[in-house]
């Protein structure tokens, strides 16, 4: 790729202290994606490193990557703004071993999955 | 149109960031409806803008085979961490595909092989491609919801 580059090990600020760079390139969201559940497009309206989005049913999606992750032990953390009765959020990786899909459940109070019009998530980890 | 730079070698991420930057995402109106259990409801795969922006493109995405060779590698007992995840990054990047071939190309990456390598081998297709209007145009029952019995290519495929 034709871009210029910065090669630092170490961040530092006058006063507050340094930072090794390490945490940047570890620590930042691999794949990330907002969506609306009520919506039969269900349909990714902002994201990255997603090839595809499946609607699982009622509350349910599972958002496959394009770049998936090294092995299942990748953090998949998940919010929703778009329903007061959702009471519960589930999110992690999905299957039993590899690191390729992620999955999302909204529920409510009497423990049924409900779609949410506001749906996010953020995947951290180590990419294949 | 933009160029795709030489993406060989580059980490298939990094191509992701690029195409972010660069493309802009587009909405398919391809939808693959599929049954891969009895007991659960239909399932609908929807592309995302971003990836299909990027199949539209090519030189950016691996051959589909990339990822069939890495879903061997976790199917196996022994499986803890990807060894082989560089195919994904040094395998030569796809050509620019047109929407309906990014679609079969993203069945054959995010649907369970089970279900497409035999979609019509029982009473019923197990797998679907659609367009958004033919699904039902509200999420009523939508837990009950299957590919329907008398499949017709200009009627709602699911209700």
């Amino acid at each position: 790729m034709a871009l210029g580059k910065i090669k630092a090990d170490t961040l530092e600020h006058s006063t507050a202290g340094s930072l090794d760079t390490k945490f940047v390139v570890k620590g930042s969201a691999k794949a990330w994606v907002h969506f609306n559940q009520t919506d039969s497009g269900h349909s990714a309206d902002a994201s990255l490193n997603i090839s595809s989005i499946t609607d699982s049913g009622a509350g349910r999606s599972d958002p496959v990557f394009t770049n998936g992750f090294s092995s299942i032990e990748f953090v998949a953390v998940a919010s929703q703004n778009g329903s007061t009765a959702i009471t519960r959020i589930f999110s992690g990786p999905l299957g039993s071993a590899g690191g390729a899909q992620s999955f999302l459940r909204f529920r409510n109070a009497s423990n049924a999955d409900t779609d949410s019009t506001g749906c996010s998530q953020a995947c951290f980890g180590d990419l294949a | 149109m933009t160029d795709t730079p030489e993406f060989q070698g580059t980490h298939l991420f990094d191509r992701l960031c690029w195409a972010k930057e660069n493309l802009d995402g587009v909405q398919s109106d391809y939808r693959v409806v599929y049954e891969d259990s009895v007991d659960e409801c239909a399932k609908i795969l929807v592309a995302d803008p971003n990836w299909m922006a990027c199949a539209l493109q090519g030189g950016i995405l691996p051959p589909v085979q990339v990822y069939w060779e890495l879903a061997k590698d976790e199917a196996k007992p022994d499986f803890v961490k990807h060894t082989r995840g560089h195919l994904l990054h040094n395998t030569e990047p796809v050509e620019a595909m047109t929407e309906e071939q990014a679609i079969e190309y993203l069945i054959m990456k995010d649907c369970p092989q089970h279900v497409w390598r035999d979609w019509d081998s029982g009473n019923k297709p197990k797998l679907v491609i659609c367009r958004k209007e033919q699904l039902p145009a509200t999420r009523e029952w939508r837990n009950a919801w299957k590919i329907s019995e008398d499949l017709a290519t200009d009627e709602t495929v699911a209700a």
